[in-house]
C-alpha cells in the first residue's frame, strides 16, 4: 500500500514539477490549488505528509496549519514550502506547527529524498 | 377721715362706685318684694274664688239633682228609687250650703244664701205635701200644689238664685285678674323711673369724676407744654394731696432740676470755646510743619523711587524716564534731561517739546554740556530765563542749568540737564547729586549688560526655535531649563501655562505617558541614566508616540559640563516617522520582489534539476524545456517591471517626450494583438479629431500593451475589446472596454498599488507580475495624464486613460511686431529646449535658444528679449543665478522679466533675485506659456486678440 501525500501549491507549474519529483517513488499524490481546498482534504484524509506552500490564496499555508492543529490534528506531518526564506519566517512555520521546511527554488533531489526519509523512518 | 378721702382720686372712685351699686341692689329687692306680694295676694284670692265657685256649682248641681228627682217620685209616684234620692240630694244640698256658707264674704251673697236657705225650707214643706198628695193619690191636689202654691215657681227661683251665684263668682275672678294685670303696669312703669334715676347718677358721677382727674391733668400739660417751650409758668396743683399732686410736684422738681443743668451746661461751653480757639492756633503751627515735612516727604519719595527703579527696572526707556522724573522732583526745579551717549542717544525727558530735545541732542558736542562731559564734572549754567520759563513775571528772572555727567569706568556714559528757574542751586544740593550719578551709572551699566544678555538669549532661542529637532535642557536635579518650540509642537511636551521650567516629576509624567506602551520603560530608564549623569546602555533610542498617527522620534542626549563638573543634560527628539516608513516600504518591498523572484526561478531551477538527475522520455524533456522557458521570460520581464518601478519612485524614469498622435500610437499596438488573438475582436470608435498630445511614444505603446493584454487576459472566453477615443475640455479620454471577468468592487481601488493581483481560482491560469497597472498608472502621471478603472464582475471591466490635449490655439495672442525679440530660452538639455520652444512658439511667440550663461550674456547685449527662461545649471562656468544677477544689475535689462525653469528648488531665492516666476521641472509646458502670457502679454494688451505669426515661428525655430 503506498503513502499517501498532499502538494497544496498555486503556482501550477511548480504543483507540476513537485509531483513530478515524487512520481518514480510510489506515492499516491493529492493536489490542492489553494489554502480552503488544501485545509479541506487535511480534514478529510489521512495524509503521510502534506506539503504546503506559504503564499495561497483563500487561506495561506501558515493560516492552514494553524487551523488543522487548532482543531486538534497533531498527528498530520506538515512541510512547508516557501519563498519566504529567511530564518525569521522558518522560526514561524515551526512555532505555528509546521514540522519541516523548505525554502524555494528548492532542489528536486533534496526535496525527494527530504521525504523518503520522512516517510521511511 | 376727710384727709384719706382726698388723698386718693382711686379712693374716691371705689367710693363712688360702691354707693352707685348699692343703690340699684336696694332698689331692684324692693322691686322684686313688690311684685311677689302681688302675685301671693292675686292667687290666695282666686284660690278662694275657685273654691267658692266650685261649691256654689256644686250646689246648683245637687239642686237640680234635687228637684229632678223629687219631681220623678211625683211624676212616676215611685219611691224608689227617686224618694230615697231626694233625700240624699237633700242631706248633700245641706253639706254644700254649709260648705259655701263660710266662703262667702259679701253681705249681699249671706243674704243669698240666707235667703236660698229659705226657700229651700219652703220646697222642703211643699214637697212634703206633695209627697202626702201622692199618698193620697191627689193628683188634682198636686196639680194646684204645683201651680197654686206656686210650687214650679220656687224650684225655678231657687236654681236662678244659685246659677246668680255662680256666675257672681265668675266675675269677681275676672276682676281680681283685671286687678292684677293693672298692678303690673304700674310695676313696669316704677321700673322705667328707676332706670332713668340710676342714668342720671351715673352721669352725675362721671362729671364729678372728668371734673377732679381730666381737668388737673390737662393743666398739667398745658404747663408743661408751656415750659418745653421756653415760657416760665408756675406748676398747677402742686399743693393736692392725690396722685396728681405728687405727679405735679414731680414735674415742678424736674424742670428745676432741668433749668440748673443747663445753667452748668452753659458755663462750661463758655469753657470749651476758649479751649477749642486755643488748640486751633496749636494746629495751624502744627500744619506749617507738616507742609514742610510734607515736601521733605515727597523729596524723600521721590529718592527712594528713583532707588528702586534704579534697582529694579529692566527697560532702558522706563528707567530713563524716572531718572529724570525723580531727579527733577529731588531738586525741587522745573524740567529736565538725560541723554545717553551711546550710538541710539537713548533719551527721556521732562517738560521739554519733542522738538527742543532733538535740538538739544544734536548740539550735545557743542553745546554748553561738553564742559561737563570733558571735565567729568557737574557744571552750572546761569541764564537769563526764556519767557516760557519766566511766566507771567515782568522782572528779569533767571534760569540755572545744571549738567550732571554720569561717569562709569572713566567713560560719560549719560548726560543730564536739569534747569530750575529763579532759584540757584546750593553747593549741598548738587554735591548730594554727584552721590546719585553714580548709582545711576551703575543702574545704567547693569541695564545695558542685561540688554546685550537679552539679545544674545534671544537670538539663541530663535536658532533653538528654528531647529526641526526638539530640544530639552536639563540641570543636574532634571529640572527642565530650556525647552524649544518644536519640543512643544511636536511632542506636546509643554504646559498650558507657559512655564517650562518643570520639575522632574512634573515634566517626565507629562512626556512618558505620550510615548507608546512598549516603549515606556526602555525611555524612562534611558532620560533616568541621562540626568544621572550615566551613560545610558545605547548612545540613542527609537520611540512610538501614543500619538495618532504615531511618530517614530529618534531621541539622543549630550552631557553638559562646566569644566569637569558635571551640569545638566541635554535632550534631542528627531521625528524620524518619514524615515521610518521610507525603510519599512523598502523593507516590504525587498521582501515582495525577493519573494515574486523566487516562484520563477524554483521553477527553472526545479525543471533543469530533475532534467539532469533524471532519465526522461523526449516529449517529458521538450515540455520542461518549454517551461523553463516560458519561467525565464516570465522571470525578465519581472525584472525589468521591478527597474522599471525603480526608476520611476527615484524620479530618474527618462521620458522622451515629443508630439506624437495618440490614436496612430495605440492603433499600431491593438494591431499586433490582432494577429495573435483570434478568439477577441478589437474595435476601435473615435468621437474627436483631436489626437495631439505630447507625450513618450515607447512608454505609452507599454501602458497601451499592459492594458489591452490585460483586457485579453482577463476575459479567457474572448468577446469584444473596444477601444474609444473621445475629447473633452482639452483632454483626450481612450476608454478600453472588454467583456472578461470583471474586478471585485473590493479590488478596485487597491488595483494600481505595486504587486496586488486580484487573488481568486478563476485568474490563478492568468500570469503577471502585478506591477503592470502600478507602472501603467506612474507612466500615465508623467504625462499630466490619468486612469479611471469602472468594472462590473463577470461582466467586463472598462479602464479609462486621460491625457492633456495640445493646445492649438491660446485665448491670448500677442500682436506682431511687439515680440520681434521674442523670448530667449537658456537651457543646456537640447531636448527640452526643443519641447519648451515648440510650447511658446505654438502660443504665438519668437523663441531663441541657447546653451550656456555666457551665450546668453553675449545675446543680451545684442537683443532686448520679452522675456528670459532660465536653467540654473548650465554649461559653462555661469550659472542661472549668474545670468540672473547681471540682467537685473543692468539698466536695460531689468524689466526682462525672468522664468525660471529648473530642477533646483531653491523658490525663495529665485523670487528674491527678481524672477517673474519659477518653474519646477518636471513641468507641463504649458505651465510656461500661461506664465509668459500673465507677465508679458497681459500688461501691454489688455484684451487684445491676436493672430500668431507663424513666419516668425519658424525664424525662431532655424536659430
Amino acid at each position: 500500500m503506498g503513502l499517501k501525500l498532499l502538494v497544496a501549491e498555486d503556482e501550477e507549474i511548480l504543483r507540476m514539477l513537485i509531483v513530478d519529483t515524487l512520481e518514480d517513488d510510489d506515492y499516491e499524490i493529492d493536489e490542492a490549488e489553494d489554502g480552503a481546498e488544501a485545509y479541506e482534504l487535511i480534514s478529510n484524509n489521512d495524509y503521510d505528509l502534506v506539503l504546503l506552500d506559504y503564499m495561497m490564496p483563500e487561506m495561506t499555508g501558515l493560516e492552514v496549519i494553524k487551523k488543522v492543529r487548532s482543531e486538534g490534528n497533531m498527528d498530520v506531518k506538515i512541510m512547508m514550502l516557501t519563498a519566504k526564506a529567511q530564518k525569521k519566517d522558518e522560526e514561524i512555520a515551526r512555532s505555528t506547527g509546521a514540522n519541516y521546511f523548505i525554502s524555494k527554488p528548492f532542489s528536486p533531489v533534496v526535496l525527494a529524498s527530504m521525504v523518503g526519509d520522512i516517510l521511511g523512518e | 377721715m376727710n384727709r384719706r378721702w382726698k388723698s386718693s382720686l382711686s379712693r374716691q372712685f371705689v367710693w363712688f362706685m360702691s354707693g352707685f351699686l348699692l343703690l340699684i341692689l336696694i332698689a331692684a329687692v324692693g322691686l322684686g318684694l313688690y311684685s311677689q306680694s302681688i302675685e301671693d295676694k292675686y292667687e290666695k284670692k282666686v284660690v278662694d274664688l275657685r273654691k267658692k265657685q266650685q261649691y256654689a256649682v256644686e250646689l246648683e248641681d245637687s239642686l237640680n239633682d234635687m228637684f229632678f228627682e223629687a219631681r220623678g217620685y211625683l211624676g212616676f209616684r215611685l219611691e224608689e228609687p227617686f224618694l230615697s234620692n231626694y233625700e240624699a240630694k237633700k242631706n248633700s244640698i245641706v253639706d254644700k250650703i254649709n260648705q259655701l256658707e263660710p266662703e262667702l264674704e259679701s253681705t249681699e251673697e249671706r243674704e243669698y244664701l240666707t235667703y236660698l236657705q229659705d226657700k229651700l225650707i219652703n220646697y222642703y214643706k211643699l214637697f212634703e205635701n206633695a209627697k202626702g198628695q201622692v199618698a193620697n193619690d191627689n193628683t188634682a191636689g198636686l196639680q194646684i200644689l204645683s201651680q197654686n202654691q206656686g210650687g214650679s215657681n220656687l224650684v225655678y227661683n231657687l236654681r236662678d238664685q244659685t246659677r246668680n251665684l255662680v256666675s257672681d263668682v265668675e266675675n269677681e275672678i275676672y276682676a281680681t285678674e283685671q286687678n292684677l294685670i293693672d298692678r303690673l303696669a304700674n310695676l313696669q312703669i316704677l321700673f322705667v323711673f328707676f332706670v332713668v334715676f340710676l342714668l342720671l347718677i351715673a352721669t352725675i358721677l362721671a362729671g364729678i369724676m372728668a371734673r377732679r382727674i381730666g381737668k388737673p391733668l390737662q393743666e398739667l400739660a398745658l404747663a408743661s407744654s408751656q415750659m418745653s417751650s421756653g415760657e416760665n409758668v408756675a406748676v398747677p396743683h402742686v399743693k393736692r394731696s392725690d396722685e396728681l399732686g405728687e405727679l405735679a410736684r414731680s414735674f415742678n422738681l424736674m424742670i428745676t432740676n432741668i433749668q440748673q443743668n443747663e445753667k452748668a451746661l452753659i458755663t462750661s461751653n463758655e469753657t470749651l470755646l476758649e479751649q477749642s480757639k486755643e488748640l486751633q492756633s496749636s494746629k495751624d503751627t502744627l500744619e506749617e510743619n507738616v507742609k514742610v515735612m510734607n515736601v521733605q516727604k515727597q523729596v524723600l519719595e521721590h529718592r527712594n523711587e528713583l532707588n528702586r527703579s534704579l534697582a529694579s527696572t529692566l527697560n532702558k526707556n522706563e528707567l530713563l524716564q524716572s531718572i529724570i522724573t525723580n531727579m527733577i522732583h529731588i531738586l525741587s526745579s522745573d524740567k529736565g534731561i538725560i541723554v545717553m551717549l551711546n550710538q541710539g542717544k537713548d533719551y527721556a525727558s521732562l517738560g521739554i517739546s519733542q522738538e527742543k530735545v532733538h535740538e538739544w541732542i544734536d548740539h550735545l558736542t557743542d553745546g554748553p554740556g561738553v564742559k561737563a562731559i570733558q571735565q567729568m564734572q557737574y557744571h552750572i549754567v546761569q541764564r537769563s530765563a526764556s519767557v516760557g520759563e519766566a511766566g507771567y513775571h515782568g522782572d528779569k528772572v533767571l534760569s540755572n542749568d545744571l549738567y550732571i555727567p554720569v561717569v562709569s569706568n572713566n567713560k560719560v556714559v549719560a548726560l543730564l540737564c536739569i534747569t530750575r528757574t529763579g532759584v540757584e542751586y546750593m553747593p549741598e544740593e548738587v554735591s548730594e547729586i554727584n552721590g546719585l550719578s553714580r548709582q545711576i551709572s551703575l543702574a545704567l551699566d547693569k541695564i545695558l549688560l542685561y540688554e546685550t544678555t537679552e539679545n544674545e538669549r534671544q537670538v539663541n532661542r530663535e536658532i533653538l526655535n528654528t531647529i526641526r529637532e526638539g530640544i530639552q535642557l536639563v540641570d543636574r536635579e532634571g529640572t527642565t531649563r530650556a525647552v524649544n518650540d518644536q519640543m512643544c509642537t511636536m511632542l506636546d511636551a509643554c504646559f498650558p501655562d507657559g512655564v517650562n521650567e518643570k520639575t522632574f516629576v512634573e515634566w517626565s509624567s507629562k512626556f512618558l505617558v505620550q510615548v507608546a506602551l512598549d516603549d515606556r520603560n526602555a525611555v524612562k530608564s534611558y532620560v533616568h541614566d541621562v540626568i544621572a549623569g550615566v551613560k545610558p546602555k545605547q548612545s540613542e533610542l527609537i520611540y512610538q508616540t501614543n500619538t495618532e498617527p504615531a511618530l517614530f522620534i529618534q531621541m539622543y542626549y549630550e552631557h553638559l559640563y562646566n569644566g569637569d563638573k558635571f551640569i545638566g543634560s541635554i535632550f534631542v527628539h528627531r521625528d524620524i516617522t518619514r524615515e521610518h516608513e521610507v525603510d519599512e516600504m523598502k523593507n516590504e518591498f525587498v521582501s515582495t520582489v525577493s519573494h515574486e523572484l523566487r516562484t520563477p526561478l524554483s521553477s527553472v531551477l526545479g525543471f533543469t534539476e530533475l532534467m539532469l538527475s533524471k532519465e526522461l522520455k523526449p516529449e517529458k524533456q521538450k515540455k520542461y524545456l518549454s517551461t523553463i522557458y516560458k519561467e525565464a521570460k516570465r522571470l525578465t520581464s519581472l525584472i525589468n517591471d521591478f527597474l522599471d518601478i525603480q526608476r520611476m519612485e527615484a524620479g530618474k524614469q527618462n521620458y522622451d517626450k515629443e508630439r506624437i498622435n495618440l490614436k496612430e500610437v495605440i492603433e499600431e499596438v491593438i494591431d499586433s494583438y490582432r494577429v495573435h488573438s483570434q478568439f477577441h475582436s478589437f474595435i476601435v470608435e473615435d468621437t474627436t479629431n483631436e489626437h495631439e498630445i505630447i507625450g513618450d511614444a515607447d512608454k505609452i505603446k507599454q501602458v497601451m500593451n499592459n492594458f489591452i493584454s490585460n483586457a485579453v487576459k482577463y476575459s479567457p472566453k474572448g468577446g469584444k475589446i473596444v477601444t474609444r477615443f473621445r475629447g473633452e475640455e482639452g483632454q483626450l479620454y481612450v476608454d478600453i472596454k472588454d467583456e472578461g471577468l470583471g474586478i471585485p468592487h473590493d479590488a478596485l481601488s487597491k488595483l494600481f498599488t505595486k504587486f496586488y493581483r486580484v487573488d481568486n481560482s478563476d485568474r490563478r491560469q492568468i500570469g503577471g507580475t502585478g506591477l503592470g497597472l502600478a507602472i501603467s498608472k506612474e507612466i500615465l502621471l508623467a504625462h499630466d495624464g490619468d486612469v479611471e478603472v469602472t468594472s462590473e464582475l463577470g461582466k467586463g471591466s472598462t479602464f479609462t486613460l486621460v491625457f492633456p490635449l495640445i493646445r492649438e490655439k491660446l485665448p491670448l495672442e500677442p500682436k506682431s511686431g511687439e515680440l520681434e525679440e521674442g523670448v530667449l530660452i537658456v537651457e543646456d538639455d537640447d531636448s527640452l529646449a526643443l519641447l519648451l520652444m515648440e510650447e511658446i512658439t505654438e502660443s504665438g511667440f519668437t523663441a531663441h535658444h541657447c546653451r550656456s550663461g555666457e551665450a546668453a550674456i553675449k545675446l543680451l547685449e545684442k537683443m532686448t528679449p520679452k522675456g528670459i527662461v532660465l536653467d540654473i545649471m548650465l554649461d559653462g562656468r555661469m550659472s542661472g543665478w549668474d545670468v540672473l544677477k547681471a540682467v537685473k544689475e543692468s539698466e536695460r535689462t531689468k524689466g526682462i522679466p525672468i522664468f525660471v525653469s529648473t530642477v533646483s528648488e531653491e523658490k525663495q531665492r529665485g523670487f528674491e533675485l527678481g524672477a517673474n516666476d519659477y518653474l519646477i521641472k518636471p513641468y507641463p509646458p504649458q505651465n510656461l506659456t500661461k506664465s509668459l502670457i500673465k507677465s508679458i502679454v497681459n500688461k501691454k494688451n489688455n484684451g487684445k486678440i491676436l493672430v500668431p505669426d507663424y513666419s516668425l515661428t519658424e525664424k525662431g525655430l532655424s536659430d
